[in-house]
């Protein structure tokens, strides 16, 4: 018995391109530290480490975090919303969590671990009225679960409060670190990527502590990334919370995307490259859906989209649990649906 | 004159393996291992083994030790075996007074089959035998068991003595029926017949030169000539007994029938006792001792290492100064420095790449190589381009005494080798081997990585070396090829954009030419340029992607004046050219050494570059030889590197002393004081220069090297060398947090440490050496205040190697390592990505901890199998013999919040075998 969750249709992707932050180059000659590093993954990812898996809900953690649509322009603004879990709530007495919400304009990314090279902006005390805008029609009717915390960001409201500090270290930037270049010069290439930092807070437990990039276009002819939206969830057995499966139990699942979703962009090209004029290559998205729960554990928990047959082995701990389904595009774009089931002992 | 062929009997022996010691370490551990296999496995020549009476007879028995051989001289035992309930010692061996032949079946000589049978001789007080078993049959229906079992029961012996007193005893006695090679009589015009012939070594078929040949009966003796060949004339006919003595090989007796009118010729193999094998090959480092600090070793002692599988290259990792790369890598951490700061080169021609797939095996069969010189530091100004140390390997020349060929296999690879000489002037070696490491991986489960092409390499080597008078030309080809591929069907959880088709392929390719011109007595001239292609291909799905093609042209030119024994002076020209493309698609790189953890690979962004390079890089050096006084050798030199990519210039002195403190009796050097001091540079690595991805206005990176040492020969064979240094490194590349410039020249270095090598040099049956390190190697990053732990920074770094031959059959060899255990960097956080559903770990202070030291025995065993024109050695290597858990480094869970030890490879076994012809 299978059961399918459709969702409620949302805008048409469009072909659009990207470049990513202009100043951050990769390394070359760095192919033996590549293959280290693949390797490493494959024996972090493949063997049998005695760790717990990522899709193991047992700790507080974010699922993901959700921006729509997931690139800023200076003309709309953009929600971004916070879906997470803490064990707690399994049992209906979610704790009191605090979200406070930093903006980075400038940093060299996960190589520095996300330190910003100006100092972060507070979103929490520049919000005003003008940039809190209620959050979409089209968000409210989608399958999504309810966000657990929302922030509207207006890229245009926020550059006009910051106003005088912000030109003023740019120029600090500039003269400081002579950073200044055609790299640098994101009102030049047309896009850039700015760094929303989040911090939660729970009483008794560590914080944690998320990041993510979104591109600012200031080019009008640029298509612009869209959300991947999830199709169709396919599951081998029918879950709802009216309905019970056995603990130890296996579940099948397999979800595709709608058409459309794997977009088309093009990669970033160096000066050089657009000095000699070489076109860019124009690469198409790569969706990864992944899985987690509250209950047991998946033969593999991240798979293509194209290929997203996994197998759940529930686990022994009967009672309600969760299961979310996060589909990324890997350049911002994300769409997720949270199933709750219950596991009971099989009489 | 007619000339017949004949067919000879020729039993052969010599008393073999009749000590036993006891309190022997070495000897207790090839016992009680191996001993079954020794009395399993056929002997050779010459074998004769005393073993103690069976349980009948063993109220008489003793414990026999060294004796005589049956032609009288004194031999060292051989295979010591330890009577199972042994009460004395054999004092005195029995010798073999009456030898009777026995008859060859005459269905065996219409098929011209040999055989060999050995038994068990029980031998009462009088030396009579008195029991004769057969242990080893001949397995064939020649009756050849039967005919040696008729003949070995009139053989007399003299008694054994155990304690001093006359003893049954029992000896293992293999009695081999052979045809003479060649054997022919000619007719003569005389009363008396002559004998002639030719001696040459078992094995290696080489010419034995100056061996007494005597005919024992008759008193008579001669000698043999520079090709190994003997003549006895006017000899009256009747039998002879021939006797070949010579000390560094197994007795030979004969019986011959000398005929009137008629000459015998005969051909002898003389097979080579325990220590005398695999004098052909070079050794390493002949030449003068100038550098503080050049280690040498010998080809045997290389090929014999425990843990290197033979291979010439890997052996270089247990000398001092040397630390250990995690998991047995190819890398070189000498004294110190990034394995990147210190080079390989071939015949001092620079090559970027020595082992295949990172550390596995060299490029090139050790067999083909002369020398390996290593450099830890303080190299002469005819090296360059690098801070920190170098390996030299040099090609021998192919042998040119005849054609020579080797097959060899191992866990790893297979190879051939055929050389020898191809004219007058010349000789010629090819050479090539192919992994089957693919064939073993194809088993693996598809689910999770399926292999395309499963990792396998290959190299070839066809060297070609002309001299005559004064000139001697050169010519190598030689190259590697490594690849792989294979497809990661899901995308890693912790990793996800490690997915797809990874690819993988490495080539080196060179055509190196050589002109030595001897102008006179006193001038040399060298001119030698080496020109071929890097290749470099790497992929992973469309995500990444590296492509690096260079043509690479390198020069040497250079003059030698000997202006007297005093004074000479060296100098020349070195250039190198590369001209290439490259084309890349790689993400954001990671963090740099010492900067702590990895960002997963989803979070960085990918840039891709497809351009053309070239340039060219000029050096000159010069360097004086000067000995003012006996006892003080001075090396004074200098060296200017080019690089006009960079557009650095590097003036380099340098200068290095030896002083002798003491000497011997005959007036040779036991104690020297030795020092250096020098500068280095070297340009940084290319994508540091690069004005995409690094900064091209850094310049050349610098060293400065300070040593000083002693070095004692305590004895012939037992050598002590301690060496103290310091380097200091400046101007070194180091990253900054500028997203534009990335890099600048601000990173510095300190290095210093102690280094003692004791060792034992190569001798009949032993060497080995221990090799102890003391260092700290330390960093300060551009705008750092405070100096870090290198990543490789190992304090303690302890070698000891043991070889011991037990015959020319079996030899057993230990390495122990110790290290002290790698600096890691803890993490202390995670900031979540939740673009990519991954974490970005935050690491604590740089490397500021340590995983648990290293410690590891292994162990080896070699086996040779001596034949007439050829020669079988096996090997058996355990590495890692006590399966201990190394920790090579950590893993740590999706968000750095737990860790666990990475260990290094349990125990494992492997065989190799090689036959040489």
């Amino acid at each position: 018995m299978s059961r399918k969750i459709t969702p409620p249709t949302s805008p048409t992707a469009t072909i659009k391109e990207q470049n990513t932050h202009p100043y951050r180059s990769p390394q070359w000659l760095m192919t033996l530290a590549t293959l280290g590093l693949v390797l490493a993954g494959l024996s972090s990812g493949c063997g049998d480490d005695g760790f717990d898996s990522k899709s193991v809900l047992q700790t507080y953690r974010v699922v993901a975090l959700r921006a729509e649509p997931p690139e800023l322009s200076l003309i709309e603004s953009s929600v971004l919303s916070v879906y997470d879990f803490h064990p707690d709530e399994l049992e209906g007495d979610r704790p009191s969590i605090e979200y406070s919400w930093r903006l980075c304009l400038f940093s060299l990314g996960s190589i520095t671990q996300y330190d910003c090279l100006l100092e972060e902006i507070p979103l929490d005390d520049l919000l005003s009225e003008e940039m809190m805008s209620e959050p979409s029609e089209d968000a409210e009717s989608s399958s999504l679960p309810p966000a657990n915390a929302s922030l509207t960001l207006n890229p245009a409201a926020l550059l006009a409060t910051l106003g005088e500090d912000l030109q003023m270290q740019m120029e600090q930037l500039e003269m400081g670190a002579g950073m200044l270049g055609s790299e640098m010069n994101f009102f030049e290439s047309g896009i850039s990527e700015v760094y929303v930092k989040l911090t939660v807070e729970i009483e008794g437990e560590p914080n944690f502590e998320l990041v993510k990039s979104m591109t600012i276009s200031f080019d009008d002819e640029r298509t612009p990334n869209q959300n991947p939206q999830l199709d169709e969830v396919s599951l081998s057995e029918d879950i709802n919370e009216d309905e019970s499966l056995p603990i130890s139990s296996t579940l099948e699942l397999e979800v595709s995307a709608r058409e459309g979703s794997a977009e088309d962009y093009q990669t970033p090209q160096s000066a050089e490259d657009i000095k000699e004029g070489i076109p860019p290559e124009v690469i198409t998205e790569s969706l990864l859906v992944s899985y987690y729960t509250t209950s047991g554990e998946f033969d593999q928990a991240v798979k293509l989209v194209d290929d997203s047959m996994s197998e759940l082995t529930l686990g022994e701990e009967p009672g309600e649990h969760l299961l979310y389904i996060v589909l990324r595009d890997g350049r911002g774009g994300v769409d997720l649906q949270r199933l709750a089931f219950k596991v009971e002992e099989s009489e | 004159m007619r000339v017949l062929s004949a067919l000879s009997l020729r039993p052969t022996y010599s008393i073999y393996a009749q000590g036993l010691f006891m309190n022997q370490l070495l000897t207790h551990l090839f016992y009680y291992l191996f001993i079954s296999v020794l009395l399993s496995v056929p002997y050779v020549s010459f074998a004769e083994d005393i073993i103690p009476p069976t349980s009948e007879s063993q109220s008489e028995t003793g414990q026999p030790v060294s004796t005589e051989n049956a032609s009288g001289s004194t031999e060292t035992p051989e295979t010591p075996q330890a009577p199972q309930e042994a009460t004395g010692q054999l004092t005195k061996a029995p010798e073999l007074i009456t030898f009777v032949d026995a008859d060859y079946p005459e269905s065996a000589k219409t098929d011209k089959i040999e055989a060999a049978v050995v038994m068990l001789l029980t031998l009462d007080e009088s030396g009579k035998v008195t029991e004769v078993a057969v242990q080893q049959s001949a397995n064939s229906p020649h009756a050849f068991d039967q005919l040696a079992v008729s003949a070995a029961e009139k053989f007399v012996f003299s008694p054994a003595e155990i304690d001093g007193k006359p003893a049954a005893v029992q000896i293992a006695f293999k009695y081999e029926f052979t045809f003479t090679e060649e054997i022919t009589e000619v007719e003569q015009d005389i009363e008396t017949g002559q004998l002639s012939g030719l001696i040459i070594e078992k094995g290696t078929r080489a010419p034995l030169a100056a061996l007494t040949i005597r005919l024992i009966d008759r008193d008579i003796e001669t000698f043999t000539d520079a090709e190994g060949r003997f003549e006895f004339t006017d000899l009256v006919p009747g039998k002879v007994k021939i006797e070949v003595n010579d000390e560094a090989h197994y007795t030979l007796l004969d019986i011959e029938e000398i005929t009137a009118k008629r000459e015998t010729i005969v051909k002898y193999y003389l097979e080579p006792k325990a220590g005398q094998g695999d004098n052909s090959i070079t050794v390493v480092g002949r030449r003068a001792k100038k550098e503080v600090a050049k280690r040498t070793l010998t080809m045997e002692e290389i090929r014999k290492i425990p843990g290197t599988q033979g291979d010439a290259l890997k052996v270089v990792q247990n000398l001092p100064g040397v630390a250990r790369i995690p998991f047995g890598g190819g890398g070189l951490v000498i004294r110190g420095s990034n394995p990147g700061d210190s080079g390989s080169t071939i015949n001092r021609h620079f090559i970027p790449l020595v082992f295949h797939f990172g550390g596995i095996r060299s490029i090139f069969p050790s067999e083909l190589l002369e020398s390996i010189e290593f450099y830890p530091g303080n190299f002469t100004p005819e090296f360059g381009r690098f801070t920190g140390g170098i390996v030299d390997a040099r090609f021998r020349r192919p042998r040119d005494d005849r054609f020579h060929a080797r097959v060899e296999a191992d866990i790893f690879d297979a190879g051939l080798l055929f050389e020898g000489p191809v004219s007058e002037n010349a000789t010629l070696a090819i050479a090539g081997r192919r992994s089957y490491i693919d064939a073993a991986l194809g088993s693996l489960p598809e689910d999770v990585i399926s292999f395309v092409v499963a990792p396998r390499y290959y190299d070839y080597q066809a060297l070609y070396d002309w001299k005559k008078n004064k000139h001697r030309v050169r010519l190598y080809f030689f190259g590697s090829d490594d690849q792989l591929q294979l497809v990661i069907n899901d995308p890693v959880e912790n990793n996800p954009t490690v997915q797809g088709t990874l690819r993988n392929k490495t080539s080196l390719m060179r055509l190196y030419s050589a002109w030595d011109y001897r102008i006179s007595s006193t001038l040399k001239h060298h001119l030698s340029v080496a020109t071929g292609q890097n290749k470099l291909e790497f992929s992973l799905g469309d995500q990444l992607s590296f492509q690096n093609d260079v043509n690479v042209i390198t020069l040497r030119d250079e003059l030698t004046w000997k202006k007297s024994d005093q004074f000479t002076l060296r100098g020349g020209f070195e250039g190198e050219a590369y001209l290439g493309t490259i084309k890349l698609k790689l993400p954001q790189p990671t963090r740099k050494e010492g900067q702590g953890g990895q960002a997963p690979l989803s979070t960085l962004d990918i840039k891709q570059t497809d351009r053309d390079f070239q340039f060219y890089n000029p050096a000159l050096w010069l360097e004086a030889q000067w000995r003012p006084t006996d006892n003080l050798l001075l090396l004074p030199g200098a060296r200017v590197d080019v690089d006009t990519y960079l557009g650095d210039v590097a003036p380099d002195p340098r200068v290095n002393a030896r002083y002798t403190l003491l000497r011997d009796n005959e007036g040779k050097p036991i104690g020297t004081i030795k020092g250096g001091v020098g500068r280095y540079s070297q340009r940084p690595s290319p994508d540091e220069t690069d004005a995409t991805y690094g900064n091209p206005d850094l310049l050349l990176e610098h060293s400065a090297h300070f040593s000083l040492g002693y070095e004692h020969s305590l004895s012939q064979n037992l050598d002590i060398d301690v060496v103290g240094f310091y380097k200091h490194l400046y101007g070194s590349v180091s990253p900054i947090d500028d997203p534009i410039l990335r890099y600048d020249n601000n990173g510095s270095g300190r290095i210093y440490g102690l280094e003692v090598l004791f060792r034992h040099n190569l001798t009949s049956r032993f060497f080995g050496w221990v090799s102890y390190t003391l260092m700290r190697s330390e960093r300060k990053d551009s705008g750092a205040e405070d100096y870090r732990l290198f990543s490789l920074d190992q304090t303690h770094i302890l070698t000891m190697i043991a070889q011991y031959k037990l015959n020319s059959e079996w030899e057993i060899g230990a390495r122990f390592r110790y290290t002290t255990g790698n600096p890691q960097t803890p993490f202390v956080n995670a900031i979540y990505n939740a673009d990519n559903d991954v974490y970005v770990p935050i690491p604590g202070p740089v490397n500021s901890t340590r995983v648990d030291a290293f410690q590891q025995l292994d162990l080896r065993l070699d086996r040779k199998w001596i034949f007439n024109d050829w020669m079988l050695t096996a090997y058996l290597e355990i590495q890692n013999a006590l399966n201990r858990a190394n920790p090579e480094g950590e893993n740590w869970n999706y968000n750095f919040t737990q860790s666990q030890v990475i260990t290094s490879l349990p125990i494992i076994p492997s065989i190799g075998l090689r036959g040489e012809l």
